[in-house]
């Protein structure tokens, strides 16, 4: 869960957090690709939020209580968005643009997914200063939003990732199901809690609570297929003799 | 922990059809109201559960993984979730979620009630 933040600096008569919002796009765009990261499947493509995949719609709800220190909400997030890549697993590489996690924001993937490349990106959909929100492109594994937060639970902090999604396409939900993604993904949200609650110097204990709020399969997002960023990534990787070839110089 | 700031409250306009009044902040502290106002809505007869934003105050990331959920629970039981009130800068939330996509968006009460009526 997040609390709201101190209401400031927006418009008159708009909502306090109206400029915590990235403002509405059609398609994503990157800007500046930061050295190094790969910017593969998400310039042209679409947000999709959790109705729009294929798969089952999970919720999970990582947590973890940072046990005897004396710091904030607000302070925890901030250190959170200014090392987000830091406390990312190494098989998980995130590139935020120089603005940082902020809304509207692009923040490329360059990941692995049992050994196959998954190039994608997020947006940053929501950034206060207790909680920063992530969604999805079309062709990444989930179609969803990822919620990381930190809240005051009676004078100690907890630091919460909440993701809902749903895999985005049949590829992408076996597999969740039957190459161990899924648990690859619950995974690499308790490293990053760990590495939070590290940061703090608490040894802190993630907890995960998981539900299905939509057991069913949504075949309108069979198609979604063609946009899979691992078949993308693989085909990419495939190409990049030829493209040095050319002189494209694998870019 | 932070207590939520917000009431629903639900009025049944027809034996198919339910209005939550949702006043002040959707956010993750608003997910019991939001539950017990679902509860009270959703009656065997009911067909569509219209969401009045008008009084919307304010609304962050969390708020909008509640909609989602009770959107889910919603289509679960056929019912359909239609809007109303939703000021410009929601809209554009609405937009930019793509929630719009899957909720039906109106100006007004009575548009809402009238789109409702026909979806059955």
């Amino acid at each position: 869960m997040t609390t709201p933040s101190t209401p400031e600096g927006n418009s008159k008569g708009q909502p306090r957090e109206a400029s915590f919002w990235a403002q509405r796009v059609t398609t994503l765009k990157v800007g500046e690709v930061p050295p190094g990261a790969v910017n593969l499947n998400v310039d042209g493509r679409r947000v999709v939020n959790p109705l729009l995949g294929f798969g089952p719609l999970w919720q999970k709800t990582y947590q973890v209580r940072l046990q005897g220190v004396s710091v904030g909400p607000a302070e925890v997030v901030s250190v959170w968005k200014r090392r987000f890549p830091e406390f990312q697993p190494p098989e998980n590489r995130l590139y935020p643009a120089m603005a940082g996690v902020a809304p509207g924001q692009i923040v490329l993937l360059n990941a692995s997914m049992r050994g196959l490349p998954v190039n994608s990106g997020l947006m940053v959909l929501y950034a206060d200063a207790e909680s920063f929100a992530f969604m999805t492109p079309e062709g990444c594994p989930e179609a969803g939003w990822i919620m990381c937060s930190a809240y005051d639970d009676e004078g100690e902090t907890v630091a919460q990732v909440q993701t809902q999604g749903r895999s985005n396409d049949p590829l992408f939900e076996f597999g969740f199901r039957f190459l161990g993604g899924a648990k690859q993904q619950e995974k690499i949200w308790t490293y990053v809690l760990r590495r939070v609650a590290t940061h703090f110097d608490v040894d802190g204990h993630v907890e995960l609570n998981k539900v299905c709020l939509d057991p069913s399969i949504r075949w309108a997002g069979a198609t979604n297929v063609w946009r899979n960023a691992t078949v993308r990534s693989v085909l990419y990787t495939m190409t990049a003799p030829a493209r040095w070839a050319r002189g494209g110089g694998g870019k | 922990m932070t207590q939520a700031n917000v009431t629903m409250s639900v009025r049944t306009v027809t034996p198919r059809t339910s209005i939550i009044d949702i006043s002040g902040e959707m956010n993750g502290f608003a997910e019991d109201a939001l539950s017990k106002a679902y509860a009270e809505a959703s009656t065997p007869t009911t067909h569509a559960i219209v969401l009045n934003f008008t009084n919307l105050e304010y609304m962050n990331s969390s708020g909008i993984g509640l909609l989602v959920t009770f959107l889910i629970r919603a289509n679960r039981q056929k019912q359909r979730l239609l809007a109303y009130g939703l000021s410009e800068h929601y809209q554009h939330i609405f937009e930019l979620t793509r929630l719009n996509e899957a909720i039906g968006i109106y100006g007004t009460e009575a548009e809402a009630i009238e789109a409702a009526g026909r979806a059955m």
